[in-house]
């Protein structure tokens, strides 16, 4: 199970690399797998691994990608910081297990599409604000935000299909 | 197993903190865009936080903000009433219409602009303070600043509602002083160790001064008025057996400066001008 997690993890560093290298959509669109890597990360562990594997995971997609070093890594220690959270108002711990990341087909579309869309709001606004930092329209910052998201949720979804089908 | 879970609640807590100190650093340290924001947010919150500071400071020093300037209109109405006195003995029957507003019109070499001090440091070796007046205020470059006990610095730099004031606590500040008992007169600067004391240099030997003179400013700078005290002498000793150092105990303490006065030298521009040619 673990291993299958790590293994996971890698491949979705390497769909970074081919993002970072070959995908350009724009300004508005940012297409990254983070947030989907930090929901990977099992919701059994304590707030604090969580923090530290987000906190890791973001300086590796900041290093990996031509952006400010820094800037995936605070978003996603917001998004792990407030995850519990987020779980306890879009998913109840019962859909899934402890030890196991909560996927589309143990908590069900709807609530995972409610989950996926509180965590990758919070990622993505931390995201938009840190690295316009004001110097650009609020419109323009509101519309990348809202792009992102359209096109991050249904890649989320995309793989939870292929990642999580199979093993039901 | 509470208290367990409490005491990780706040491990987390921390560790989240730090985390996202680290990141903005990074982020700091790596975007000039980032950098100049986050970097001027966190000046305009430790501005918000100096003003407001210095209120409360002001607000509690206002016993002596009131006796420091009952003491100087006490000084004001005594040289007032000197002039008087020196006019009449001149035999001038008519002293109002000598002192009416419309008479002493553009007589002013100098003129004064009341400010208050919103930021100002002493534990530099380049002290500095800000003020509250600014370009809009009618503040240039060059200004000297002084206040009821001394001076106290002068503008290096102008913003529109504020303005930038090398503090005479910097040691690379020097002002024109003179012992007012035997005129003689040196640069006074600050050694850069205590916030209470200055030296005047140059000054010779046969000039050598009494312990508890008045040390004012000379007038021979375009910044400062002539006779503004500033200290009494303190200790003195020969250097290279022709000149004196003589240490001055300031009048001025820089650590509760509140309100402050902008001096114009209004013949500035023409002094200027003759210096030049």
């Amino acid at each position: 199970m673990k291993l299958r997690r790590i293994l996971y993890i890698i491949l979705m560093f390497l769909l970074q690399i081919v993002a970072n290298d070959y995908i350009n959509l724009g300004p508005y669109v940012y297409v990254c797998f983070l947030p989907m890597m930090i929901l990977l990360v099992p919701a059994g562990r304590s707030s604090i691994q969580s923090l530290l594997i987000a906190f890791g995971l973001g300086i590796l997609v900041d290093l990996l990608s031509d952006g400010v070093l820094g800037l995936n890594a605070a978003a996603g220690v917001l998004m792990a910081g407030t995850l519990n959270f987020v779980f306890n108002v879009t998913v109840s711990r019962d859909n899934y297990e402890g030890d196991d990341c909560p996927n589309m087909y143990d908590v069900g579309i709807v609530k995972y599409l409610r989950l996926a869309l509180l965590s990758f709001s919070i990622y993505f606004i931390a995201y938009v604000f840190l690295d316009g930092m004001g110097s650009r329209p609020f419109l323009f910052d509101l519309t990348r935000l809202i792009v992102t998201l359209a096109v991050n949720i249904p890649l989320a979804i995309l793989i939870n299909v292929a990642f999580f089908r199979r093993h039901r | 197993m509470d208290k367990r879970s409490t005491s990780l609640k706040i491990i987390a807590g921390v560790v989240f903190i730090v985390l996202e100190v680290v990141s903005i650093v990074l982020i700091v340290n790596n975007s000039i865009i980032q950098r100049t924001r986050i970097v001027g947010n966190l000046r305009g919150l430790q501005t918000f936080f100096w003003k407001n500071g210095e209120h409360l400071k002001y607000y509690f020093s206002l016993q002596k903000t009131n006796d420091d300037l009952a003491a100087e209109n006490a000084g004001l109405k005594n040289e007032v009433e000197g002039y008087r006195g020196y006019l009449e003995s001149l035999d001038i029957n008519n002293t109002d219409t000598l002192f009416s507003p419309d008479s002493m019109k553009g007589a002013a070499i100098y003129s004064y602009m009341q400010a208050t001090v919103i930021l100002n440091t002493v534990n530099k070796q380049h002290n500095y303070l800000v003020l509250n007046k600014g370009a809009k205020d009618g503040v240039k470059l060059d200004m000297g600043v002084i206040s009821t006990n001394g001076i106290v610095g002068f503008v290096s730099s102008v913003s529109e509602h504020y303005s930038y004031v090398t503090s005479f606590l910097n040691t690379s500040s020097t002002v024109s002083a003179k012992i007012s008992s035997n005129d003689a007169f040196g640069p006074m600067s600050w050694d850069g160790k205590d916030t209470d004391r200055a030296t005047i240099k140059e000054i010779p030997v046969n000039a050598t001064p009494e312990k508890g003179d008045t040390v004012v400013t000379s007038g021979y700078s375009l910044m400062y008025p002539p006779g503004i005290p500033l200290g009494t002498v303190g200790e003195w000793k020969i250097v290279n057996g022709e000149q004196l150092n003589v240490t001055v105990d300031l009048f001025q303490n820089f650590n509760s400066l509140h309100l402050v006065k902008i001096v114009t030298n209004n013949r500035r521009k023409e002094l200027k001008k003759l210096i030049k040619r």
